[in-house]
């Protein structure tokens, strides 16, 4: 048979899949497992083979654990006092407590790894408040849901650690690597509120004035959560511990100081646990499953005939990074930012790396322009989660509140590709 | 039926449960591990590994209980927009679909068991721990996987024929 039937049998099959509502696990896997039986040659019994060998692994072990450190805070509560903290401080920029969403998002994504779980969380926490106060609902709703990609875009970052073990590229490079472009995305995303808010100021009330005596309890308030950020990047970044390390150090501190603010239960710690494992599991079963899909591409020459075609591009460096954003952006509309990471390493990565760029470089890229699939309808989890934590707004009002989010997105995965060392400075000067 | 439903639940909320405690365990075995090398500089050298086995049975252990949270995810633009009963129909193949594709896996899963038994397999590490505890957790989640969605096939069906449209919202 030849390269271009299987090819169409493989992706057409795909997408036809993915279009009539499989699961993303299942759909990946069933072609995996056509392209395997018809195309390879071989059994099934690739999958188990791949699912331990690929799951059997200490790196890893790091996405439960951060996820689990970011569902204590979330499901005790006491991420509200991180936020009033950080509100005293940051609330007096225009924008208000919109401004502070956004920034404490970037604290909080220093201890959760998981956009999803970042949104929900703030959404609960934030939204009845900017309510009360009169904000615009289509700007708050946007900056909460634009707020939980920080999570992904500030280390540490489940995203990156399962791109690190699938690329073999290392996890503590990678988060050293989104560090510069997390913080630069943060100052964007806050400067979006500002220039949003000087436009139409009826946006936003003014915000109201914190004493000085306010901000230095606030001070106070912050200092643990500060610690507990600066413990567990750390010692990541010094080498004294590996990521995983550090995420169990991260869950045994969220406990610890869940109970010295007195609101741990049982109850919280299972939820959390139970989190951990909804969003652990369903990683798993899309990643065992790319990975054999990969594999199957791999084998009947696929990848290396879609990277020569892509390097052959009469584009330009820029011009076929700008076609690969354009894929991301348009294919992260319809596929969670995860499973699209999976199913396209195979492809992206041989032609990043041919136009001259690290996978570390990828990596930190994928993170500004593929999480912007998260805030995209029709598909964009981060709006669906949202909504499902502010349910008298609508999908659509979200969208549109998060709409002008996506330049700042965007600018931040244009700056990657013009001045790679934004992500490359930083992993370099530490390693 | 029913009783068989409830039994599949049971019996993956059970897996589910199990798979949660992995987690404050699993957080637990790898920090004192960390503090056994830091504060008593002695490394126990079994935390990694069990860590990783951990791994992988809450993520196969609990693969059913994500799948009753609607946890895995899917795209449901398109069937959304379809008429219900269409948009139900269509629902009982994709389950259908999946539920042949886990089968498929609960089959060669086993044999990855069996073979793992027969080589009496074992880990590369001083440990040379047997690997059939770790191995097996691939089949019983496949297995409890594959009862619930024959239940959630089943249940759709009998909504169906009761007027009642399948779930169609957005995972």
């Amino acid at each position: 048979m030849s390269l271009e039937l299987m090819s169409l049998i493989l992706i057409g099959g795909l997408a036809i899949l993915l279009a009539i509502g499989v699961e993303v696990f299942a759909a990946v896997g069933i072609m995996g497992a056509i392209g395997l039986v018809l195309f390879v040659g071989q059994t099934l019994g690739q999958f188990p083979y791949t699912a331990f060998e690929f799951m059997n692994s200490f790196v890893l072990t790091a996405i439960p654990l951060f996820i689990f450190m970011g569902a204590i805070f979330s499901e005790t509560g006491i991420v509200r006092s991180l936020f009033n903290a950080a509100d005293k401080w940051i609330s007096a920029l225009p924008g208000g407590i919109v401004s502070s969403v956004i920034g404490v998002n970037a604290l909080f994504g220093a201890m959760c790894g998981s956009a999803l779980a970042a949104t929900a969380t703030f959404g609960k926490i934030t939204y009845p408040e900017m309510e009360r106060m009169g904000y615009e609902p289509k700007l708050a709703l946007g900056a909460i849901a634009v707020g939980g990609i920080l999570s992904a875009a500030i280390p540490p970052s489940c995203i990156l650690i399962v791109y690190g073990a699938w690329a073999e590229a290392s996890v503590p490079r990678l988060f050293a690597g989104v560090l510069i472009p997390g913080i630069m995305l943060t100052i964007l995303l806050m400067l979006t509120v500002i220039v949003q808010v000087k436009l139409n100021p009826s946006l936003a009330p003014r915000p109201p004035k914190s004493t000085w005596g306010e901000k230095l309890i606030a001070i106070r308030d912050l200092l643990p959560w500060l610690g507990i950020i600066a413990l567990v990047l750390g010692v990541i970044f010094t080498g004294l511990m590996t990521p995983t390390e550090a995420a169990s150090l991260g869950a045994v501190v969220s406990v610890v100081l869940a109970a010295a603010y007195r609101r741990m239960s049982l109850t919280a710690l299972k939820k959390s646990a139970w989190t951990s494992v909804r969003i652990t599991s369903m990683c798993a079963f899309v990643i065992f499953t790319a990975k054999v899909l990969g594999a199957v591409f791999q084998h009947i020459g696929l990848t290396d005939l879609f990277s020569a075609f892509m390097l052959g591009l009469p584009f330009g460096k820029y011009g076929i990074l700008a076609v690969i954003a354009l894929m991301y952006f348009i294919a992260g509309m319809f596929i969670e930012e995860w499973s699209l990471l999976l199913i396209t390493i195979p492809f992206i990565l041989p032609v990043v790396t041919g136009l001259g760029y690290s996978s570390i470089w990828f990596g930190v890229w994928y993170v500004m322009i593929g999480e912007a699939g998260l805030i995209t309808p029709p598909f964009g989890l981060n709006l669906f989660v949202l909504q499902s934590a502010v349910p008298k707004h609508d999908v659509i009002t979200i969208a549109l509140g998060a709409a002008p989010f996506l330049i700042p997105l965007l600018i931040m995965a244009a700056l990657l590709i013009v001045f790679p060392d934004l992500a490359l400075w930083l992993p370099h000067l530490l390693y | 039926m029913k009783r068989l439903g409830r039994i599949v639940d049971s019996l993956s909320n059970l897996a589910g449960y199990f798979s949660g405690w992995l987690v404050p365990t699993m957080a637990l075995l790898v920090f004192i591990e960390v503090i056994s090398r830091y504060v008593f500089r002695r490394a126990l050298l079994v935390g990694d590994e069990f860590a990783a086995y951990m791994l992988v049975a809450l993520c196969f252990l609990g693969a059913a209980y994500t799948w009753r949270e609607k946890g895995h995810v899917r795209i449901t633009a398109l069937v959304s927009r379809l008429p219900t009963k269409v948009a139900s129909w269509l629902r009982v193949v994709t389950l259908t679909f999946v539920f042949l594709f886990v089968v498929g896996l609960c089959q060669a899963s086993y044999g990855f068991m069996a073979m793992s038994f027969k080589l009496h397999m074992a880990s590369p590490s001083w440990l040379r721990f047997p690997l059939q505890g770790p191995h097996m957790t691939l089949p019983i989640g496949f297995a409890i996987l594959a009862l619930l969605l024959m239940v959630e096939i089943a249940r759709t069906v009998i909504n169906i024929r009761a007027g009642k449209g399948a779930e169609e919202a957005p995972r």
